[in-house]
């Protein structure tokens, strides 16, 4: 089970190679850093909701290439890279519920890679958690998908403790309601 | 359980189905010149744009030039007329107003050589074809006659049920869309696409585009997943699986299945919906019991065996989807989750429901 701490980029059924980097650019750190946190990001933009979640990830890691800064201190890479994609998601979804308003669904590209098979109670418990509001997901997808501290998850969506507890305790109750009302 | 509980296990099982794309590491790479170059381009475009305003101040200083300065050209956008969609061919399916139809049953409206014909069957007995009524004779819930005329154009009507369909010269059939009551005298009541499939079996949909079963269900097969290889590699790879091997022409690749005990399953039900995971759509399939047990025990070893967790879905003979498998799945009931437009999700709900 991947938590956010991973070793390769490849995915199963899509061949076994990670591919070459490229000529000079990203420095070494910035590959170790990818090659471990890439596809951790990328589950966590899709569990907060984010409907290209690949494209946040990439987007994290180009503007921790952008802040060289953060990338000589490792420490604070990956608080920096998760606070990006949850500002990322964040604002992706508020775009898209604007953009969705006026305009008719568009049609779907179908993808076998992208197919799951879920078991239905987990299926319904996910959708509960998409209808949470963005703060309250935020605050459960990191509590209690990356096991992270009340402390990290406030630094993550930059408020504070009080309001992790708050909106974690709130999403749990509806969470609860949503049970109840599907069993 | 509590709900705490619940909460990892589902987050978890989700997550688990969530793979990046093996160019990741070249995307980024990609993505990092690019963002250097823009960032330069703002660098020199900012250092233009004060460059221009400074000499733009120094000719505004300069006496006479203000006036002499012809008027900006503004050029007029051009107007294209909307797109009419071929308005200037002739229709192509008949019109049918689905609340008109008078009986029960399953009619056929179609527009041949410009005459509007019907067909009816009354639960496949009572029949009749043609543009006077005729007595023919179609097989079960057979829902065509038995003969085409050349270029026909043809809708299929049933209480809930409107559908057209064309078939062409050269004998084979493509979906149509009922876009216009041009040449008939009734409004437009669907506006639909069809298929027929390859054993002239038909789906049908309504009035609001969504398929409808009209056959005998298809087979789905559910087989674990050995590998999946680009090109051919399956075949080098896994020699030893003689026939076990699926085209996944979509992604450039082939698919090793394992062999298992009874693979066939029927479907109780099946539904299309829009997925509650992601922008695409689903595929909810219910299970007759004795499949649902055998689909138990087979995920229950699948779960247990190495990586990859992998099932393959094939129906009617083509791979479906090949999906990540994060739990057993017990009661037969599961999501084929994401990866589907509406209109194939739809498709496949159908062809899993038959009759």
């Amino acid at each position: 089970m991947e938590r956010g701490t991973l070793d390769a980029v490849s995915g199963p059924g899509r061949g076994r190679q990670v591919a070459d980097p490229p000529h000079d650019e990203p420095p070494d750190i910035l590959r170790s850093l990818f090659a471990a946190h890439f596809r951790g990001l990328v589950r966590l933009a899709t569990l907060l909701g984010a409907d290209d979640p690949e494209d946040i990830a990439q987007e994290a890691f180009v503007r921790l290439h952008r802040s060289g800064a953060r990338l000589r201190d490792q420490g604070s890479a990956l608080p920096y890279l998760r606070r990006t994609v949850v500002n990322l998601s964040r604002s992706r979804l508020r775009h898209l519920r604007v953009v969705r308003r006026g305009v008719p669904a568009m049609p779907d590209v179908a993808s076998a890679e992208h197919s799951a098979v879920l078991r239905e109670d987990h299926r319904e418990l996910v959708a509960a958690v998409l209808a949470l509001p963005a703060r309250q997901r935020e605050a459960l997808v990191l509590r209690y998908w990356l096991d992270l501290s009340e402390v990290e998850i406030a630094e993550a969506m930059g408020i504070s403790c009080g309001a992790v507890k708050s909106h974690a305790a709130r999403a749990i109750a509806a969470l609860e309601r949503a049970l109840e009302r599907l069993s | 359980m509590t709900t705490e509980a619940k909460l990892r296990a589902a987050l978890e099982a989700w997550a688990d189905t969530v793979e990046p794309s093996a160019g990741a590491w070249a995307e980024h790479g990609r993505r990092v010149r690019t963002d250097r170059r823009r960032r330069v381009a703002l660098a020199v475009g900012a250092a233009a744009a004060v460059v221009a305003a400074v000499a733009g101040v120094a000719v505004g200083l300069s006496p006479g030039r203000q006036a002499s300065r012809p008027p900006a050209h503004r050029p007029t956008p051009a107007i294209s007329p909307p797109d009419l969609g071929g308005s200037d061919s002739p229709p192509t399916s008949a019109v049918v107003p689905v609340g008109s139809v008078p009986r029960v049953g399953d009619y056929f409206v179609y527009w041949s050589h410009g005459r509007l014909c019907t067909a009816v069957s009354v639960h496949g007995q009572g029949l009749s074809e043609g543009c006077a009524p005729t007595r023919v004779t179609i097989g079960d819930r057979a829902l065509r006659p038995l003969s085409w005329d050349f270029e026909v154009s043809m809708a299929l009507v049933r209480r809930d049920v409107a559908s057209a369909s064309l078939k062409t010269p050269a004998g084979t059939y493509l979906a149509a869309k009922i876009v216009t009551g041009r040449g008939f005298p009734v409004r437009v009541a669907v506006v639909v696409d069809r298929r027929v499939t390859a054993d002239d079996r038909w789906l049908a949909a309504d009035a609001g585009g969504r398929l409808l079963p009209t056959g005998q269900p298809f087979q789905l097969e559910i087989h674990p997943v050995i590998d999946a290889l680009t090109g051919e590699d399956c075949v080098r790879t896994h020699p030893e699986l003689n026939g076990e091997i699926v085209d996944d022409p979509a992604n450039s690749r082939c698919v090793a299945l394992a062999w298992t005990d009874v693979p066939v399953t029927r479907t109780v039900a099946a539904t299309a919906g829009r997925s509650m995971t992601g922008p695409s759509w689903d595929v909810t399939v219910t299970l007759r019991p004795a499949d649902a047990q055998r689909l138990a025990t087979l995920t229950g070893e699948v779960m247990r065996h190495r990586p990859p967790h992998q099932l393959a879905f094939i129906l009617d003979g083509q791979l479906l989807t090949v999906a990540p498998l994060t739990s057993r799945i017990g009661g037969g009931r599961f999501v084929l989750d994401g990866g589907f437009d509406q209109r194939r999700a739809s498709e496949i709900a159908a062809e899993l429901a038959g009759g």
